[in-house]
Parts: C-alpha cells; structure tokens; sequence
C-alpha cells in the first residue's frame, strides 16, 4: 500500500465529517493500520495515538465530550494538587485548623508538602534533562487563549503596548506544518523568534509597569471580559487582528500551576535554563501589594517552559499514583508523548497538549507500571524481571544458537533490555525514529494478556535488535558485547524494523496454532525454580533420558507393573499431524487428562484386563503387539521411539519441528499416533 | 513561601543545659529555608546545632554571647519586607514598644525581632511588626518574676504577608498559634 494510499486511509478513519454516517472506528483495522506506521501529516498522529491507547473512544461521536471532561478533570488536578499549604491558611483565615508547618502527624498538610518536595526534587533533576540534545523542551509554551495553563493574553497585551497586531499572530498560532520531518526547522526557527520577542516585551514592559501597575492589579486577572477595563491599546489589537477568534469565554488561569517550580528553585539557583528568575519579572513588585487580600504571585504572567509541563504532569501523576510514584525513566515515556501532542496543528489539540498527554501517558503507564515497582522486579508473574526472561525466552525461541552463545557468556538480558523494555526505546535511537516505531509498538498492543501488558511487538522488536547484530555478538568477548547492545549501532531502525515485523509474523502463526511456547504455564514454572536466569539448556533431545520418569511410568505404576518414581511436573504434547500439514501442540493438562484416562485404557486394553468396545475388533492386533514385549526397557525404548516421533517435549523449538515423521503406520509409534488421532478426533479405532 | 524560624535566649549551657526535647523533636532539618537569632545562643555547640537545622543562619550578638565576631542588629530583606534583628539589651526600658518603635524607624524596617525579655511577644504597631520570641529553653530572666515558658516562632512569608506560627511549651505540650501580618504600602509616603 502506497504512503497517498495510507495517509487517504486514515483520513477517512480520522475525520469527524461522516460522522452520521460512519460513527464508529473499527479499532482492529485501525490498529492494523497504524501497525505499519502513521502518516507523518500534522494532527493524524496525535489523534491515533489517542486512540491506539484508549483516550479517545472509538466512537467519534462521544470524542468532544470526552476531551472536554478530560481536559477539565486534569486542570482540576493541577489547582488541588499544587496548591501550597501556606496559601490555603491565607485564603481561609477563619478556618482554624491545628496545622503548623513543623507538623509531622502524617495528615498535615504541611508534612504531606515537605514529603512531596523529596519526590519534587527528583522529578525536577531528571525532568531538566529530557533529551538534552532536542531544543524543544527548553523552550516555552506557546501561549493560547484555550488553555487555562497559559497566561493571560492580557498580561501579554499590556506589555504590548507599541507593538504591532502581527506579534500577536504569531504568538497563537504557532508553526502548523510541525511534522516529525521538520522538526529540527521549523520549531527552533519560530520558537526562537518567539523567545526574542518575549525578551523584547519584557524590556518594553519594565517602562510601562510603574504608572499601568495601579490599574493592572485590580483588572489583572478577570478574564477577557475585563477588556472593557481602561485600557484602549487591546482593544485596539484585538479589533486589528482579522484572523483572531471573537473572545473566548473566560478561561481562567489556575494560579497554582507554577507553584511547583518555586519550591525546587534552590536546587538550581546557580544555574538556570531561565535566565530571567521571578524576581526580575516584570510584574512583580507593583502588583503584589494588591489591597483587597488576594494573593498576586510574580510569575503568573510567565509562560512555562515545555520541560516545566512536564514536570508538572509527572509531579500530579506521582501524587495521584502513590503507590508506583516516579520513577527514573518516566520522563523518557513522556517525552515523545508530549511532544507529539504539543506540536499537533488543531489549535485546540495544542492548547490542551499537556493534560491529554497526561491522560495517554497515564493510560500507556497502565500497560508498563509494572516495570517501575521494584518490588515486583523479581516476581513471577510480572515486573520487569519477567518481561525480560519472556525477551529471553523468545529469543531462544527464534534465534537459539545465538540465544546459547549469550547464555554461555551469561550476558544475562539484564544488561542489556533492561533500558530497552522500560523506557521503550527511546534511549536507543533519534526521537523521530523512536516516534515511527512507537506506532508499530502501541498499535500491537494485545488486548488478551492483562498480566503482561501486551506490546508484544516491543519484545519482538528487541529480538530483532539482537539479531541485526548477531554476528558482531557471535565474536565478541562478554564485555564487547555488553558495550556493543548498551550503544546500539544500528541507527536506523528500518532493517530492524523490517526483522521485527518478520518476527512478528511467525510468533502469531505460532499462537494461530496453540504453540505457546514462549508462555509458560504453572508447570513448567515449577522446573523454573528461584532465581532469575537460570535457565536450563534443555532442548527438546535431553528431556527423555532414561533417568527421566514419564508419565507413562506413572500408569504402568499404577497398574501395578512397574514401580517407577514419577515427577508429576514433567509435561508433554502430543504432536500431530493434520492435513494442513501444521503442528499441534496441545495444551499440557488436557492432554495429561485425557492421555492419562487413554493409556489407562490401552493399559488394560493390554493387559486384557478391559475390553473395549471400541477396541474390541482390534483387540487380537494389539494384544500380539503387545503382551510378549512388556519389560521395562522395551517401555522404555517403546517411549523413546515415540518421543522420536509422536511425544516431545513442551518448550519444543523450531528444529523439532521438521523432526516429526507422518504417517507412521508400523509399530509402536504409529500405534500411537493412532492413538493421538483418537483423542483429537474421537474417532473410533479400526485397523 | 519562605519559612524562617525566630529562635533566641538559649543561654546554654549557663542557665540551662539544653532545648526542651520537644522542640528539638519538631526542629528537623529540610523544612526550614532561614534562622533568624536573637542573640544570647552563649556556645558553640549550640551555634553548630542550629546550623545543622537550616543552612542559612543570621545572629545577632546578645549580651551573653561568646562569639565576639557576630553584628549588633542586622537587617535582612525577603522581597518588599524588611526584618530587623537585634538582641534588645541596648534598648531602655527592656521591651517597650515605643523605644523599639523608634529603633524600627531608625533602621527603617517593617518587622523587628528582638529578645532579651525572655517572654513572647507580637505586637502589630503603628505599622510596624514587633516579634519576641521569648526564650527557647525558658531560662531565667531577671526582667520577668514570672515562669519563663520555652518558645519560639516560625514566619512563614509570602510576599508581603507574614504568617506567624508560635510555639510554646506550655505543661509539657507543644502549643501552636498563628498570627497573621500584612505589610500596608503606603501610598501618600514621600520616598
């Protein structure tokens, strides 16, 4: 499909105009779609990122309503949550409360600020560096009249004073024709021109403030509706500016959003990326000393900065998620996801870019949270420690010759994924790629595995990394290698890209036909006993030694033939050819159910204790097969000819595949191919 | 949202050997930005513990204190405020609020701690915020026939307000207060 094809495609799927028509997204094609990866037209995107995590449903009809409800429950969160102890006392003088900042009973509010400032301090150390390399983050925000995170285009106004309509154009409607392609350009040429221009007003502003500051404090923050204040310049503006939207309904600016910043603001005292601190803002000295007991704070005419956003949705995510809180490694995820829907060209996308990327962050952290909980990184069943043997696993699966070399270094996936699987790539290639290959990982995100969060592809595309590079890996030394995955050469993801998809082809023809194999089920996790990585190098071959107990010695014990030890952990498929010519794996505990009662039954069957109806005309074939050779070794061997042949092991890999022979009609092993048919077709046997 | 804790009158270990363990127990370090001292912290050790309560600590010297090096009063600024400190030995008669009104003038500050006294005080006058924090071990006071209660205060400043958070060991237990102080501009004032 041509790259027109696609993008018309999603258009049609994206667009709200059919919406009578064609109101529901088919969410299978479209991930389906997006699996080979998002046209790079502005605003497609950001929307099927939406979609792909489940913040937009895939009824078009509800998306208006949903973002609206969205978009004001995250505002809530930043007026509460930000909010700093001292300036609630203030606001409530009456409201006696026992509260004293030295309190450290755990339901103060003041012992709940300090604590908070620890995890404060963190974020904000971390968040500062988010891709260091990219200009995007250290600029600011760029202002807009729909957003209540953005400061009063009122404030700018005033600072506006001589300045023509046009600065003001600029200022809202930012470069539309972002797309990751030119992202490099576009963004830092405009972003800086902004920059100048704010640092011009500022220079105005410090001439105007002294005799504007006594009608500013009182209109300061009143909405667009106090543009009929004394004040002709914006009107004047506003009445230029052909292209400008008639004026908003008030939306007003929560105060407390900066307030987060102020608190770390001594951890950077010497340095700061903004050269301008509070105390040189223009608004500042003037306008504190308002009369009627309200609070003005200096900075809430200053506009965030992109990496202060973020701070700020990881500190309310951090809070509102107690129990995985922040973690290193959570601004890497946001990073991408911010800047995708920061530079979206729907004006109103990029207005409110940080609480929708706070919502498909917190939905794609649902998916992962379990990598960030330490406790869980030893668990079975989840965390971190089981993704990465599940990367291992696969990687047997696929590559195992590699897979052996590596185990033989004991370069353990530790080392390596561990920076792969939970920032998700990001810290490995070019923020362009890591977004084109984000598409592939969210939209294979597989909706039956609730434990393991699904993004199957992500562990797919690990693999694949691994293989790109096997040969430099195969001649290595262990400390070689280990240098080689922590830098990854491949920097461009195509060819990878292009094994992973492959990759990918074979693990869901393998699940199409039940073989699960890098699944383990509670059986084998028995065998997987304790600590991590150890794994036994068991091909299929070494599963049946003669020291190795089978089920069938479990049954000749039982019939009273030979007492033999039984390990009930060891599991076996019935392998089994169909017309198809494809492999059956069955599940382990049906077939141990039923093989059990079958044997049984041939157990009898041979021992002619039971007649059965079925088997009754056969009976005579069997029974000369049988009855002479009953000795220990000839069970035995009987098994061993089989496991060649019609029993192998479970974590059967691709070679043992090719190793199974049809139609075995002589023998014990056809016997018991026969047999195996009987229990998946239930038919009747006959000779 | 500064938090700067108003402590003095230790006398330790002259008069008392050291802070009741109630106040060192809420004293702990990260919450607080500043220390303000009024004077008389009269040792070493108990300079050094102060600093390890907050990194930024101002004294001023009292009338019993060993550190020949420390200012009289001293004059510290958070944005439009200004707070003066001294020890208040040098003010006659001992905590009358017209003679440290005049120092206030003289030294042209909004708010002014001073000491000696041993007892709390906060008195908003004429304009101008007068703190005492009285002293922090509840150390004999020739000025005062009175038990001493151990005290201090915590101002936590926004801007131009001032919250003042006191605490008293008053039977044993903690007790907390708030007052609060706005700085009024003046608008008529010739500069």
């Amino acid at each position: 499909m041509d790259y027109k094809e696609r993008l018309t495609q999603f258009e049609d799927i994206l667009n709200t105009k059919n919406i009578d028509t064609e109101p529901t997204i088919d969410l299978y094609k479209f991930r389906h779609l997006c699996f080979r990866g998002i046209p790079d037209k502005p605003g497609i995107r950001q929307l099927s990122w939406k979609i792909l995590l489940g913040y937009l449903p895939p009824d078009k009809r509800k998306w208006q309503s949903v973002l609206e409800e969205q978009r004001s429950t995250y505002y809530s969160f930043v007026r509460d949550l930000l909010a700093d102890p001292s300036e609630e006392e203030l606001k409530n003088p009456d409201v006696s409360s026992d509260d004293h900042p030295l309190n450290s009973s755990p339901n103060s509010k003041w012992a709940e600020y300090f604590a908070d400032n620890s995890i404060l301090e963190q974020i904000d150390k971390d968040v500062r560096r988010t891709l260091p390399d990219l200009a995007f983050f250290q600029l600011p925000v760029p202002h807009s009249p729909l957003s209540p995170l953005s400061p009063k285009l009122e404030a700018i106004n005033r600072m506006n004073g001589a300045r023509s309509p046009s600065l003001l154009e600029t200022l809202d409607i930012n470069d539309d024709s972002t797309s990751i392609s030119n992202y490099s350009d576009s963004t830092l040429t405009i972003h800086s021109e902004l920059d100048a221009e704010v640092a011009a007003l500022e220079a105005q502003l410090s001439i105007i403030s002294q005799p504007s500051s006594q009608f500013t404090s009182g209109n300061l923050y009143k909405g667009f509706s106090s543009m009929c204040s004394p004040k002709p310049i914006p009107l004047d503006l506003y009445s230029n500016r052909p292209s400008s939207p008639p004026p908003q309904p008030a939306v007003t600016p929560i105060p407390t959003r900066r307030s987060i910043f102020k608190r770390v603001q001594h951890l950077n005292k010497d340095f700061g990326v903004r050269g301008n601190s509070a105390n040189t803002r223009p608004c500042s000295p003037a306008s504190s000393c308002k009369s009627d007991g309200s609070i003005i704070r200096d900075d809430d005419c200053e506009v965030d900065l992109h990496w202060e956003a973020i701070e700020r949705i990881l500190f309310i995510y951090a809070k509102l998620n107690p129990g995985v809180g922040y973690v290193q490694g959570m601004n890497e995820i946001l990073g991408p996801i911010y800047y995708t829907m920061a530079n979206d060209s729907d004006e109103e996308g990029k207005a409110h870019a940080e609480a929708d990327s706070f919502f498909v962050f917190t939905l794609l952290m649902s998916f992962i949270r379990d990598h960030f909980v330490r406790s869980l990184d030893t668990d079975e069943a989840t965390g971190i420690g089981h993704t990465m043997k599940k990367l291992n696993r696969r990687l047997k699966t696929y590559a195992p010759d590699l897979w052996r070399d590596l185990e033989r270094k004991s370069l353990y996936p530790t080392y390596y994924s561990f920076r792969w699987i939970t920032v998700m790539l990001t810290q490995e290639f070019a923020l362009p790629d890591v977004i084109r290959l984000w598409d592939s990982i969210l939209s294979d995100r597989d909706d039956d595995f609730e434990s393991t969060g699904g993004f199957e592809f992500l562990l797919d595309f690990c693999c694949a990394m691994l293989m790109c590079v096997k040969d430099e890996l195969l001649t290595g030394s262990f400390s070689d290698n280990v240098k080689l995955l922590q830098n990854y050469p491949i920097q461009d993801p195509a060819t990878v890209l292009r094994k992973a998809y492959s990759l990918r082809e074979l693990r869901l023809l393998a699940k199409l036909n039940d073989e699960e194999d890098d699944e383990l089920d509670e059986y084998s996790l028995t065998n997987f006993k304790g600590e991590d990585f150890n794994y036994y190098s068991s091909s299929g071959n070494e599963y049946y030694d003669n020291n190795d107990p089978s089920p069938g010695d479990s049954i000749l014990e039982t019939s009273g033939c030979f007492p033999v030890e039984t390990t009930n952990t060891k599991f076996y498929n019935i392998r089994q050819r169909t017309s198809n010519n494809n492999h059956h794996l069955l599940r382990t505990q049906e077939v141990k159910v039923k093989g059990l009662a079958m044997l049984r039954k041939v157990q009898g069957v041979v021992s002619g204790r039971t007649s059965l109806n079925n088997f009754s005309t056969s009976r005579s074939s069997t029974t000369t097969y049988l009855r002479p050779n009953i000795t220990k070794s000839n069970i035995l061997s009987l098994q061993s000819k089989t496991t060649n042949n019609g029993l192998t092991s479970g974590l059967s890999l691709p070679t043992n595949y090719t190793n199974n022979k049809v139609n075995i009609t002589n023998g014990m092993s056809g016997f018991a191919n026969r047999l195996s048919n009987v229990w998946k077709k239930n038919i009747t046997y006959t000779t | 949202m500064v938090l700067v804790l108003v402590i003095g009158d230790f006398h330790i270990p002259y008069r008392v050997h050291d802070l009741p363990l109630k106040f060192k127990k809420l004293l702990v370090p990260g919450k607080i930005q500043q220390i303000i001292c009024t004077g008389n912290v009269c040792d070493k050790e108990t300079f050094d513990y102060l600093r390890t309560v907050a990194a930024d600590v101002h004294v001023v010297k009292g009338d019993y204190d060993e550190f020949p090096s420390w200012p009289l009063s001293k004059i510290i600024t958070h944005g439009p405020l200004r707070i003066g400190v001294l020890h208040g030995h040098q003010v006659i008669p001992v905590g009358d609020a017209e003679s440290l009104s005049i120092v206030a003038r003289q030294m042209d500050v909004d708010i002014l701690l001073t000491g000696h006294t041993h007892r709390f005080e906060a008195i908003e006058y004429e304009g101008k915020f007068f703190v005492n924090p009285g002293s922090a071990t509840g150390a004999y006071s020739g000025f005062s026939s009175e038990d001493i209660k151990p005290s201090f205060v915590l101002m936590d400043i926004q801007g131009v307000v001032v919250v003042t958070y006191v605490y008293q060991l008053v039977d044993g237990d903690v007790k907390v207060d708030k007052i609060e102080y706005r700085k009024n501009y003046d608008t008529n004032r010739v500069l």
